[in-house]
């Protein structure tokens, strides 16, 4: 697998991350570096595995009962806001005005 | 101020010092010699002398005193405390206050602890050597050129410094284990899910677990016990009533049989090797077996952890999205730009690297090849470790191939991914492992041995330690230049 600079390009699209075009080229080149090592596995014969999506022997998931708790207060979470308006988040427009 | 939690607790309930004695030289021992390791990112002088107050106060009218009174303990910045900044070392969060408290803090608040600050750590938790941090990179007390090793830098050398007797990290792919090894500290990390993770800032969710750093595996045990239980806040918390992990430390180990798997062991360096041979004997004198097992599979816990560590890192970092806390980009224009930019300016390389490879393996056409193959292997992984801790109690390794190296000596990021070759699998496997102190390299670099469990046998794990540290003296070397009284 080598990784073409427009995928890389389209992967940091994914990401949601801007990189100037020098890290880029560094972060691709470390990318690839880490897809080569871990390509190791590919040889592993896995025939009959079942994947591994829980680690705990004899889990099972805890859920609680649908009912109204205490939620985070509101005026303390929007202390970490970077931008509000009264009591509401503030972002920059997502429609453009018709 | 060199003394244990156990001790140090002894000394506050019977009156010999004061809280608010503890409390004050605890900040003039940070005060004097933080600047030299960067082990702290914030101190909460303000709230230790409060709670100070409060416990002799307690201690005054003889009312009940918990557990932990009068023992001063640092936080990971990864770890919520209610109303203080939690960075998780990245600028990106620069200006985070908690809205909650962990679980974890709130129990040790509970047991009378004095929380005393947060500690440095490489960014988001990601990283092997405590050089990732956004705010400065924190030094190994043994030798202020090397790094103390990651991701809980700053806990594994505050500790090893003597500058609180405790302190708390997280564990994802060795975290605490392989900083506590290069500094010398006992670095613990909890079978998966023993304990909560409520306000732990996510990195891997099926990976991490919050471990402590003491210099006594006693300390360990005790704070084990206060931590280890069930919440019902972590979905993932197992149900299990708390154990009794310092009743079990003196369990004579007899007969017990350690599982050495030796081939995985084969690209040790000869003083390494050497080293580890040197605490085998001392556990064998003390009527342990040892036997060989195979753990062939774990050759391939780099590749496995990075893939899956990624992909679970990608996935639990998109919530910092520059909308409703943390850092958002001055430049931005569009919401698009408000995401792309404010994580161009909040994260540091090494996370970025990471989000990337996590997208990678996720990617529509490679998920079956690497995500889904790397969830096999770890199947296999755990199956195999499964069957070796049948044919024994408990496997010893040592923490990590190499000692601490020089800050800025490492040119590969993938020598920096290798350092956690053998701490990877406990995590990959949800199994119980310490690293005790177990010598010194010729220059003088700590070396730690790793002793790992079943899952749920911790007990297991930390009784082995506890008797390897009383057949040695290597948990009580301090670096000489902290061993002074302030």
């Amino acid at each position: 697998m080598n990784l073409s600079e427009e995928e890389i390009a389209h992967l940091a699209q994914l990401c949601r991350i801007d990189f100037s075009e020098e890290e880029l080229k560094l972060v691709g080149k470390d990318l690839r570096n880490a897809v080569a090592y871990c390509e190791e596995i590919l040889a592993v014969d896995t025939t009959g595995i079942e994947p591994c999506t829980r680690v705990l022997e004899n889990a099972h998931n805890h859920l609680r009962e649908d009912e109204e708790g205490p939620t985070l207060p509101v005026q303390e979470f929007l202390a970490n806001a970077p931008s509000k308006v009264g009591s509401l988040i503030k972002v920059p427009p997502v429609l453009k005005p018709a | 101020m060199n003394h244990s939690a156990h001790v140090l607790h002894q000394l506050f309930i019977s009156g010999e010092i004061s809280a608010a004695e503890i409390v004050a030289r605890t900040f003039a021992r940070i005060k004097t010699h933080d600047s030299k390791i960067g082990a702290f990112l914030s101190l909460f002088e303000e709230r230790a002398h409060q709670k100070a107050k409060i416990l002799d106060e307690k201690r005054r009218n003889k009312q009940h005193l918990g557990k932990l009174a009068g023992v001063p303990i640092a936080v990971k910045d990864n770890i919520h405390v209610h109303g203080e900044i939690t960075t998780c070392g990245s600028k990106f969060l620069t200006n985070y206050r908690a809205v909650f408290d962990s679980t974890v803090t709130r129990l040790l608040e509970e047991e009378d602890a004095l929380l005393i600050g947060k500690t440095n750590m490489d960014e988001f938790a990601m990283g092997g050597s405590g050089t990732h941090s956004a705010f400065f990179p924190t030094h190994n007390p043994w030798n202020l050129s090397c790094y103390p090793g990651g991701s809980s830098s700053g806990s594994a050398a505050a500790v090893s410094a003597r500058l609180c007797p405790v302190s708390l990290g997280s564990d994802t792919g060795g975290s605490v284990r392989q900083p506590g090894a290069l500094t010398g500290t006992v670095g613990f990390k909890p079978t998966y899910g023993r304990v909560s993770r409520y306000g732990l800032v996510a990195f891997g969710s099926s990976l991490d677990q919050i471990g402590t750093f003491t210099y006594s595996v006693k300390d360990t045990a005790l704070l084990a016990e206060v931590v280890g239980r069930h919440c019902e806040k972590d979905a993932t918390s197992i149900s299990l009533p708390p154990q009794h992990y310092l009743r079990d430390l003196e369990r004579p180990l007899l007969e017990w049989k350690i599982g050495v798997p030796w081939s995985f062991l084969e690209g040790l360096s000869s003083e390494m090797r050497h080293l580890f041979d040197e605490a085998l004997k001392v556990l064998e004198g003390l009527g342990m077996q040892i036997v060989p097992i195979d753990l062939s599979s774990f050759k391939h816990s780099i590749s496995t952890y990075y893939i899956l560590g990624s992909a679970e890192a990608s996935t639990n970092l998109a919530r910092f999205d520059g909308i409703r806390y943390g850092q958002r980009s001055k430049r931005a224009n569009n919401l698009e730009e408000v995401y792309s930019l404010s994580r161009a300016e909040g994260f540091g390389f090494e996370v970025k690297k990471r989000i990337m490879l996590g997208t990678f393996v996720l990617s529509s056409g490679y998920q079956d090849a690497y995500y889904h193959k790397a969830q096999q292997v770890r199947a296999l992984m755990i199956r195999q470790v499964r069957e070796a801790l049948t044919q024994c109690n408990v496997i010893v390794l040592p923490t990590t191939a190499t000692p601490a190296g020089i800050i800025g000596g490492i040119s590969d990021p993938l020598e920096e991914y290798l350092q956690d070759l053998y701490t990877t699998g406990a995590n990959l496997a949800g199994l119980p492992a310490i690293s005790v102190p177990a010598g010194f390299t010729h220059d003088k670099k700590p070396f730690g041995l790793q002793i790992m469990g079943g899952q749920m046998r911790d007990a297991d794990v930390l009784t082995t330690a506890h008797a390897y540290e009383k057949a040695t003296t290597f948990t009580q070397a301090t670096p000489p230049l902290f061993s002074g009284d302030l």
